[in-house]
């Protein structure tokens, strides 16, 4: 169902992010990322932040991070990032 | 900007959040349309976060459900300042109705001021528009600019252009006035109304030094010595035919520069026993508001030396207020006789006659010599003597018109 959906997205150009609830990532250089389109905070400390997205985890690892802004829309982490993993369920990353 | 003002005004605070599952309170938050910010991650399993006043409010059932612990670390906003001064509504009220009055008082002119006027004091030009219902104290909205310059204009002939304008509670009028014509005016006045000659008549014994005659005929030459009531200059030039013979005469106001040499006799006497002030130490102070005493003590019976220095107060240059403050300073004193040493007294009619030579030299005298001396008595003290002074001379005086010159016969 999910592959069906992704091929008629990409048929009929829709945006992926709508149709499949996947995350947007907005970065600005080392020190700024917006997340929108994620599910929930699964674990949050000042070298990691665990975010729980559609289909699976994505970790941001860094030193000193914080969380600008937390509301139903987006997720704004400030800090020095270092590494951004997507854990896919399964257990793969990328 | 607007939004910190936005949220000053709604309120916010920055708590510490302390609990087992911190992430499960965030969650519930977000799901709950709450917002957060400045999330940070302290030691020990605790957080701090930031939220406005009706998220703070709305996460009680969430805390209860995530056993979580919040402190408020600190408080911003309007909601917390009116709590903190909820006893203090008169003082609002206060600076409110001071804002109001101050804005009420600048829809009103509370000085008016000239500017270029030389000949014209400001005193007469503000009873002018006095008179015309126009003065200090009018609220703005009643005073037409076109109006006053229209009116100066009217009013006065030689102001050739008036521009009256606001600048806050000021009424600013510059006026340019046309100061050649006012001398020729005058002097056309004064020759409309010549029927009689005016002579120039020495008012003092002299020697004539200089004499540069510019209308009417001159009576005496340099050098020669004049007496009291003589007349130097006449104000009537005949007019002679080609034999000679004075067919009519013309009169003139008679001018003309004339230097001569006078002696001036100088006396001044200063008593011994004069009165001096003695201030017995004794201060009284005083405040005053538009003239009206607020405080200060009466005075005794005695001699008081007030000195009063009055203040307008302004907010900038351009907003006078309509206060006049007064601080009145009185020191009793008494009157004690004193008598003047030798010394002094020299000293005062020196300076006496020094102060005299100034004024003299400010007028354009010169002196050429001084036989001033200073004689010292028992009881006072006399500088007596003869200055001989180059100074201009001749006074006005009107004449009498000649008798009709002799008709010629006819050929």
């Amino acid at each position: 169902m999910g592959k069906c959906k992704e091929k008629v997205a990409t048929f009929l150009t829709l945006p992926k992010d709508v149709v499949l609830g996947l995350p947007i990532l907005t970065m600005i250089g080392g020190g700024e990322l917006t997340l929108e389109n994620f599910l929930g905070l699964c674990e949050y400390n000042a070298t990691q932040i665990r975010v729980s997205i559609q289909d699976g985890e994505m970790l941001i690892e860094g030193n000193s991070l914080v969380i600008d802004c937390y509301d139903f829309q987006e997720m704004k982490i400030g800090g020095k990032i270092s590494t951004i993993t997507y854990q896919q369920k399964g257990g793969a990353s990328c | 900007m607007l939004e910190k003002a936005l949220l000053y005004q709604k309120g916010y605070v920055r708590v510490r959040l302390k609990g087992k599952s911190p992430e499960r309170f965030l969650n519930l938050c977000r799901y709950h349309r709450l917002q957060l910010w400045e999330i940070q991650s302290e030691k020990n399993g605790v957080y701090s976060a930031s939220m406005d006043l009706a998220s703070f409010r709305a996460m009680k059932g969430i805390r209860k459900k995530t056993n979580t612990q919040i402190s408020i670390q600190r408080k911003w906003g309007l909601p917390f300042l009116l709590f903190r001064y909820r006893k203090r509504k008169l003082f609002l009220f206060g600076c409110l109705w001071g804002l109001c009055l101050l804005f009420l008082s600048t829809e009103f002119v509370w000085s008016i001021d000239f500017q270029g006027n030389r000949y014209h004091t400001d005193e007469a030009l503000l009873v002018c528009l006095r008179e015309h219902g126009i003065c200090g104290g009018m609220r703005k909205n009643r005073i037409d600019c076109n109006q006053v310059v229209s009116l100066l204009r009217k009013q006065y002939d030689d102001i050739i252009w008036v521009s009256a304008c606001f600048q806050g509670s000021h009424l600013q009028i510059a006026i340019k006035e046309n100061c050649d014509d006012i001398a020729g005016q005058k002097e056309r006045q004064q020759e409309e109304f010549l029927t009689a000659p005016i002579h120039l008549v020495a008012e003092r014994d002299g020697v004539i030094l200089s004499m540069i005659t510019a209308s009417g005929t001159p009576k005496v030459r340099q050098g020669e010595r004049v007496k009291q009531g003589q007349i130097l200059v006449e104000g009537i030039v005949p007019v002679v035919d080609d034999s000679g013979a004075v067919t009519d005469y013309h009169t003139y106001q008679a001018k003309a520069d004339i230097f001569a040499e006078v002696t001036e006799l100088y006396e001044n006497h200063i008593e011994r026993l004069h009165e001096v002030k003695r201030y017995t130490g004794r201060v009284r102070h005083g405040l005053f508001l538009n003239g009206y005493k607020l405080f200060g003590r009466k005075y005794d019976k005695g001699q008081w030396e007030e000195v009063l220095s009055v203040r307008k107060p302004a907010l900038g240059k351009t907003l006078p207020l309509p206060l006049t403050f007064g601080v009145k300073r009185a020191r009793e004193y008494e009157r004690v006789k004193k008598l003047y040493t030798t010394r002094e007294l020299q000293d005062l009619l020196s300076e006496a006659f020094q102060e005299y030579c100034q004024k003299l030299l400010e007028k354009g005298v010169k002196i050429s010599e001084n036989n001033v001396k200073i004689y010292i008595g028992e009881k006072q003290g006399i500088a007596r003597g003869t200055v001989r002074l180059i100074a201009p001379i001749g006074v006005e005086k009107a004449g009498e018109l000649p008798p009709n010159p002799p008709k010629l016969p006819k050929e």
